[in-house]
């Protein structure tokens, strides 16, 4: 399983930077709109952060999960089961 | 009940009234620069060195007095430099490679349809919040899509296939002997299009559940001409059918979704060794064809 996601640290006050408040800023509009939109009990939103991440694929029942590479606007995460 | 109000720091008030001033100056120069590239006013300036606001109107059949306005904006917001001695502006190279060059990976000049497609969702977003429904992607101006995709592909066309696809364990080597993709949750399938073309073994199946997307999906397949080995259709993810997969991805998508957890969930056992194996002609579609 191939997870390219926004880049974003995992907690709010390690993201007070420009790109992350473009990414909540659209989030709030698009990601986290549609996820409720769709009934979300977990709307991650675009700033979700690798934890998240990896409890969502770990909730799955994936076992191993690790960041495979990154640029300044993405993260790049392996899951297998 | 009284509420009490703190002292006002006057020093306090003025920087962030000079902060909120200059987000407003971005936010409107944001509007300008998505009329321009509408335009091509940033083409005709590109390699052009120091052109005058005649020069630029006259080469792209506009208002020279609504291009002057907007170049005087541009100056001001540093998009463009301007020489005062002779009132030409110049659109530097570098800008030019982040605002007109789409083969770049600094190209950012697609993300601002999106930005018109925001602005437009303010009434419908504003509903959702208080009724709770949030707002579809579905529901969005079209732009949105169009904007997206223009603002995710040169980081996809830049890494996807040369350091992340890479960086995953074994995972290139079977996608150049012959592997079985699917791209979850792909818009226009930009994604799912450069590893087609980059792993001319493999065969890739791309699904989102925006039907609008996926008929434009088609079309992008069909001018890269791989549309033989590719194959879009309406789902979503958690309604995938099953098969036997070599890799899923999801390319800045599953953070969108109502079920994430869902969504990742069953290709977690459909992927596993003793999932039952589709057969050669992988995932029917129940959706009659529009295209």
């Amino acid at each position: 399983m191939l997870l390219v996601e926004p880049m974003a640290n995992d907690a709010l006050e390690d993201n007070m930077n420009p790109v992350a408040a473009m990414f909540y800023g659209a989030s709030t509009f698009l990601c986290v709109a549609n996820a409720v939109n769709q009934g979300g009990q977990l709307a991650l939103g675009a700033q979700a952060g690798e934890a998240r991440l990896h409890d969502v694929f770990t909730q799955a029942g994936f076992t191993r999960f690790r960041r495979a590479a990154e640029t300044p606007f993405n993260i790049v995460l392996e899951a297998r089961p | 009940m009284q509420t009490q109000t703190a002292p006002i720091d006057e020093q306090r008030l003025q920087d962030f009234l000079g902060k909120a001033v200059t987000d407003l100056s971005a936010a409107v120069t944001c509007a300008n620069i998505l009329v321009g590239a509408k335009l091509g006013l940033y083409g005709a300036m590109a390699g052009a060195g120091p052109v005058s606001p005649g020069t630029v109107a006259q080469k792209t059949g506009t208002n020279e007095r609504l291009v002057h306005e907007w170049l005087n904006n541009q100056a001001a917001a540093g998009y463009v430099s301007y020489d005062a001695d002779t009132g030409r502006f110049e659109l530097p190279a570098e800008h030019a490679a982040a605002l007109t060059d789409e083969d770049s990976p600094a190209f950012i000049a697609g993300i601002y349809d999106s930005l018109a497609a925001i602005w437009r969702a303010d009434g419908r977003l504003a509903r959702g919040f208080r009724d709770g429904t949030g707002m579809g992607w579905h529901e969005h101006d079209p732009r949105l899509f169009v904007g997206t995709e223009r603002f995710f592909r040169p980081g996809y066309r830049t890494n996807l296939t040369t350091s992340w696809i890479p960086a995953l364990d074994g995972v290139e080597e079977k996608l150049q002997r012959g592997a079985i993709v699917a791209d979850v949750g792909c818009d226009h399938g930009a994604s799912t299009i450069i590893m087609a073309q980059a792993y001319p073994l493999s065969r890739f199946y791309g699904f989102d559940y925006h039907a609008g997307s996926i008929e434009t999906a088609r079309e992008r397949a069909a001018v890269a001409g791989v549309s033989e080995r590719v194959t879009f259709d309406v789902a979503a993810a958690q309604d995938i059918p099953a098969r036997d997969l070599d890799l899923v991805c999801f390319f800045d998508c599953l953070h969108d979704m109502g079920d994430p957890v869902g969504a990742a969930r069953p290709r977690a056992t459909r992927s596993s060794p003793t999932a039952p194996c589709c057969s050669s002609s992988p995932w029917p579609t129940t959706r009659s064809r529009t295209t």
